[in-house]
């Protein structure tokens, strides 16, 4: 695409003369990242300011020039390539960390801020910032946001979306809001982190910092399967260990990496767990005896804790040096992103264990096991087209054995563009709909970051629509009917926290079934229309907990108006039925998800202005969660620009109270 | 690796080039060592001139990707001379951005493969001159470094500068190069003018070329260490490595021969006070790739080289250093080993008060640097200052003395509190 020079001049008198940068060579360094995508921009912008971040952005979408913002580039899945051309915005200039508030625990900080940069700074004062990517040495405070970024540490303290408390956002018209978590309605935060810059960009964060814990212990375990190394994974959860990182390698691996790093690896078992218990030396002491005696209670061949300081960075020297061992070995790592649900892992190992054989390539195996994410790095040569392609088309087989595993496509590292297509494998017509919407809706003229995630001609490719339970086929029928009535509808459980008028309410009491407890990956899975009340009841009686208050309202309810936030981040999957009466469903059992737009955030606090919500999946918990927030049920409060994705889902704005010429 | 496509970068030019790049386990073409880097980025915030300009063009990946995009065709050196220089002159050879990479990609010699295509990686015209003698005719670089030593220490250079004659062009480098050279020169064979050297010596001591004639007193300490083990002999020739930097390829295969053919095939071993040398003897064979005679005379010598640390006293006094830290900002030093075995020694000597040097730490500029990217150099060792101050640093130990010449010019004058020394200093 050509940019005018008029326009080019523009952006010199904002940006400054030298941070414009159009020549070929300059371009072709901004034309890929850590994936085989390789795209040249038309148009490279060095941002040094966020207001010049703004500003540049008014101008692009005013001459309708799609633009990409870019830090570090270190993403896996191409999201950081520009598909359509147009401009780069790189953001590794906006790196200032502008306050640590040590009272209150937060920092705010610039997008372009390097993770281990904050890291530092926060230890250096007593404070923790949890998330922790492989990559946290260049990766971006900004990158992480944009993909959701977790890490070893996440089945402890979550990833980045946990963790930012207000943010600055830009909207592709280039327009700065203001997003604080603490306000009523959906949770915007939550949702946008994650988005891969398709909806905008976050130009400051406001991130929550925590004590960072004084004792850390680790310990090496080998077990003679995976199976049973799995096993003892769910058994901690179970028992309410868990653990601060829990990483996994099978024997290949485990060999690989013995062979390069000297790490004292046992090369003969068959996968070998790295466990990092943290707290109080008490806490620590008493949740080790307990995690020894679950590892031998599931078979452990040796049971390792490190005494001192060197031996703790002995036994990590070899997980960390496995990307090294394979990098080695050729000129380019494919880094897998599946993630299942936690009992499925020794299966979708197998799958992929195949897949690698079938197609006669080499990979190293890691798994954060506490997520059920796992890591296959698939080595080859771009160089040699046969194995590149080899190498891609296993890449697509192993994201596809997720998915039949009750997985996603993408755990931590996004879609970008190299995982669009097998987001097809992964959602339906009408969830891909609805996300295709959102984008619309956000960014009409596609300008931001535009071609990512949602895959094209989904319409054919994608997997059959998702079944609906009898109760579930009535609600849909009753809502396409008041759809094409045009009938105002309140969604209402007990009503018990909101009152609606008689005449427009429809009620998810029909959905009163508790579909699943899972014990082995620690998640429950329960129709909208149960009482809390009763499922409290039903939980305890299996031995388990939730982080929900057992009050008289609905699970739907209590979700929907966001009464409890810690419950609210606790939901993994959901399933809707959208104001048109089609039936959409995102995540599930998986503790984690990177693939498309979070709707669970999305729908959390929505008060039904989005549609009815019939299903949610949630962790739970062996032992009982006392530290719960309660909070007075949310009405959905619309700012005037998210008025377009009530419009995405409920065009007719027939649902919940907001209106389209008074959003509230 | 690859069978099908193995571009070279100069082929009217095949000698001045290597095409025996270091890998993990021998060696590799310049292609194939290039395209190992996988744009992971791992390397972006260990290096210091990426993290002062923030842009693509002044990184490592960035560097790589220019060497690739050239080698395969895609962009023809002529066409963008300009930035293709730019973005090579302003790396500092240091290596750090190979110690953070998870594969070990040698970006530094890459970026020396690139600068002999665009012709040599030239020094200021008369400081070039003199150094190339070194190699090429050693009594005349001799009769010149005599000629500057008087001028320096009988006030010469003092008057020039007060004269304002060092703001002519080429006469610009002579201001920086006095403010970091000591107050008075004195050559090492002027120290060693009286003794006697063995007739069979146990060790031959290379001195590195501020050993012999910027700072004689630090070849002095080196030479009086190796004293207390063996007998030693002055072993004063250039290793070659101003020429594989500077100089062309051709040059610097000659001063290897030279040396190789003056060690001879003794088994004594040959130490040397600088790791950028001692790196580059050990690197000596891939010089000589296209030769199997020479390449294992190469890996004879290249067994037999020592750095000086392995002479270090075992057990010496900490005190008067306060908290220390080892730089071991060298040429293409940060992967050998001899930084791990200074750190080992001096973590037993100076237990918790050494300091660690993390993969932020801004390196030093490595000889030659500053003369030729001036404030760009000044930048980085503003950082490196900083860093002092802020891990409130008293002694900066060195591996290499014009690295400790560099900094402590600035270190006097932005942190005096903090001075800078090559390990050999170590009590004495």
């Amino acid at each position: 695409m050509q940019i005018s020079r008029g326009v080019i001049k523009q952006l010199k008198k904002i940006a400054g003369e030298t941070n414009v940068l159009t020549d070929d060579l300059s371009l072709a360094l901004y034309s890929y990242d850590c994936s085989l995508s390789r795209t040249k921009p038309d148009m490279a912008v060095l941002i040094s300011s966020t207001q010049v971040l703004a500003e540049v952005i008014q101008i692009l979408n005013k001459h309708q020039i799609p633009f990409t913002p870019r830090a570090a580039a270190t993403n896996h899945a191409g999201g950081c390539t520009t598909l359509y051309g147009g401009t780069v915005l790189d953001l590794t200039r906006l790196n200032h960390i502008l306050t640590i508030n040590t009272q209150f625990q937060f920092t705010d900080v610039q997008p372009g801020v390097i993770t281990a940069d904050l890291q530092d700074q926060a230890s250096a004062l007593g404070l923790l910032y949890a998330p922790d990517p492989a990559s946290a040495r260049v990766c971006t405070l900004g990158g992480n946001a944009a993909q959701n970024a977790s890490g070893a540490r996440c089945m402890k303290y979550g990833g980045t979306a946990d963790y930012i408390l207000e943010a600055d956002w830009i909207t592709p018209t280039g327009q700065t809001l203001h997003l604080d978590r603490n306000t009523p309605g959906p949770d915007w935060i939550g949702f946008f982190c994650g988005s891969e810059g398709t909806l905008g960009i976050f130009s400051q964060l406001r991130l929550k910092l925590i004590d960072e814990p004084k004792h850390v212990k680790t310990f090496l375990v080998t077990f003679p399967s995976l199976q049973a190394g799995i096993q003892t994974v769910s058994d901690l959860a179970a028992q309410g260990i868990i653990p601060r990182c829990v990483e996994a390698m099978d024997q290949y691996t485990t060999q690989t990496v013995e062979e390069f790093a000297h790490a004292g690896y046992p090369t003969q078992a068959h996968a070998l767990l790295i466990l990092e218990l943290d707290g109080t030396p008490k806490q620590i002491e008493t949740q080790a005896a307990r995690l020894e005696e679950i590892c031998r209670k599931n078979s452990c061949q040796t049971f390792t804790a490190a005494r001192t300081e060197a031996e703790r960075a002995k036994l990590w020297l070899g997980r960390r040096a496995a990307y090294a061992a394979t990098t080695l070995t050729a000129p380019n790592v494919m880094v897998g992103d599946g993630t299942v649900p936690r009992s499925q892992l020794p299966l979708a190992l197998q799958k992929v264990n195949d897949i690698i054989a079938r197609y006669g390539l080499k990979a190293g195996l890691l798994f954060h096991a506490g997520d059920g994410n796992f890591h296959p790095h698939l080595v080859f040569d771009e160089r040699n087209r046969l194995q590149a392609s080899l190498a891609a088309k296993a890449a697509k087989e192993i994201l596809q054995a997720c998915v039949e595993c009750g997985g996603t496509v993408s755990g931590e590292h996004g879609v970008g563009v190299e995982k669009r297509a097998a987001m097809a494998f992964e959602y339906d017509k009408n969830t891909l709909g609805f996300f295709a919407a959102l984008k619309n809706a956000l960014d009409p003229k596609h300008l931001s970051n535009p071609g990512k995630i949602i895959p094209v001609d989904f319409a054919e490719k994608c997997r059959p629509d998702t079944p609906l339970s009898p109760a579930e086929e009535q609600l849909a029928q009753e809502i396409k009917k008041r759809f094409e009535q045009k009938t105002p509808t309140c969604v209402a459980g007990l009503s018990s926290r909101r009152k609606h008028p008689k005449q427009t309410v429809l009620s998810t009491r029909g959905l009163n079934q508790i579909i699943e407890i899972d014990k082995t990956n620690y998640t429950a899975t329960v129709q909208a229309g149960v009482s809390t009340a009763e499922l409290a009841k039903r939980l305890e009686k299996e031995g388990v907990y939730a982080s929900l208050p057992a009050d008289k309202g609905t699970l739907g309810g209590a979700f929907a108006t966001n009464i409890c936030p810690e419950f609210s981040r606790q939901v993994t999957g959901i399933k809707a039925i959208l104001p048109t009466g089609h039936l959409i469903s995102y995540g599930g059992k998986v503790m984690k998800n990177a693939a498309g737009y979070n709707l669970c955030r999305l729908f959390s606090g929505s008060a039904g202005e989005l549609g009815l919500i019939t299903e949610l999946t949630f962790k739970i918990y062996a032992t009982p969660q006392t530290r719960l927030t309660l909070r007075q049920p949310a009405t959905a409060q619309w700012p005037q620009e998210m008025l377009p994705v009530k419009q995405a889902a409920d065009p007719a704005f027939l649902f919940g109270q907001v209106k389209k010429d008074s959003p509230l | 690796m690859n069978d099908f496509f193995s571009p070279t970068l100069d082929p009217h030019h095949p000698k001045e080039h290597i095409d025996a790049l270091p890998a993990q386990s021998g060696t590799r073409s310049l292609y194939d060592s290039v395209c190992f880097c996988n744009r992971c980025n791992m390397c972006a915030q260990s290096c210091p001139t990426f993290r002062l300009r923030q842009e693509e063009f002044s990184s490592p990946r960035g560097r790589n990707q220019i060497l690739r995009l050239v080698l395969e065709g895609k962009f023809k050196i002529s066409a963008y001379r300009r930035q293709i220089e730019q973005s090579m002159a302003s790396c500092l050879l240091c290596g750090a951005c190979s110690a953070a990479c998870p594969g070990k990609t040698p970006t530094a010699e890459h970026v020396l493969e690139m600068q002999r295509a665009l012709g040599i990686r030239p020094l200021p015209f008369l400081l070039h001159k003199i150094l190339s003698w070194r190699t090429a005719s050693p009594r005349l670089f001799d009769w010149a470094a005599t000629l500057c030593r008087l001028a320096h220490n009988g006030g010469a250079v003092k008057l020039l500068r007060f004269s304002g004659l060092t703001q002519l062009p080429f006469l610009r480098w002579v201001n920086h190069a006095d403010d970091i050279l000591p107050r008075k020169i004195i050559f090492l064979r002027q120290h060693l003018k009286k003794t006697v050297f063995p007739q069979n010596p146990g060790v031959l001591y290379l001195p590195s070329l501020e050993a012999a004639y910027l700072d004689g007193s630090l070849g002095l300490s080196s030479w009086h260490k190796l004293q207390e083990h063996q007998p030693a002999v002055l072993f004063g020739l250039s290793s070659g490595l101003f020429e594989y930097v500077y100089g062309s390829l051709r040059h610097a295969r000659h001063a290897a021969q030279k040396l190789m053919m003056q060690a001879g095939n003794g088994t004594a071993p040959i130490v040397t006070d600088s790791a950028d040398v001692y790196f580059f003897i050990k690197n000596y064979p891939r010089l000589f790739a296209h030769s199997k005679v020479w390449q294992r005379k190469a890996r004879r010598l290249a067994s037999r080289v020592r750095f000086i640390a392995d002479y270090l006293p075992k057990k010496a006094k900490a005190e008067g250093y306060g908290r220390v830290q080892i730089d071991p900002s060298a040429l293409f030093s940060f992967e050998n080993e001899a930084f791990e075995k200074t750190e080992k020694i001096f973590r037993v000597i100076f237990k918790k008060n050494l300091l660690h040097y993390g993969y932020r730490d801004t390196p030093t500029p490595p000889f030659g640097y500053s003369f030729r990217k001036g404030n760009l150099s000044k930048q980085v060792c503003f950082c490196r200052v900083k860093d002092i101050a802020r891990t409130q640093t008293d002694t900066v130990f060195f591996l290499s003395g014009l690295s400790a010449l560099e900094l402590n010019y600035w270190l006097k004058k932005y942190y005096p509190g903090a001075k800078a020394e090559h390990i050999v200093r170590l009590n004495g």
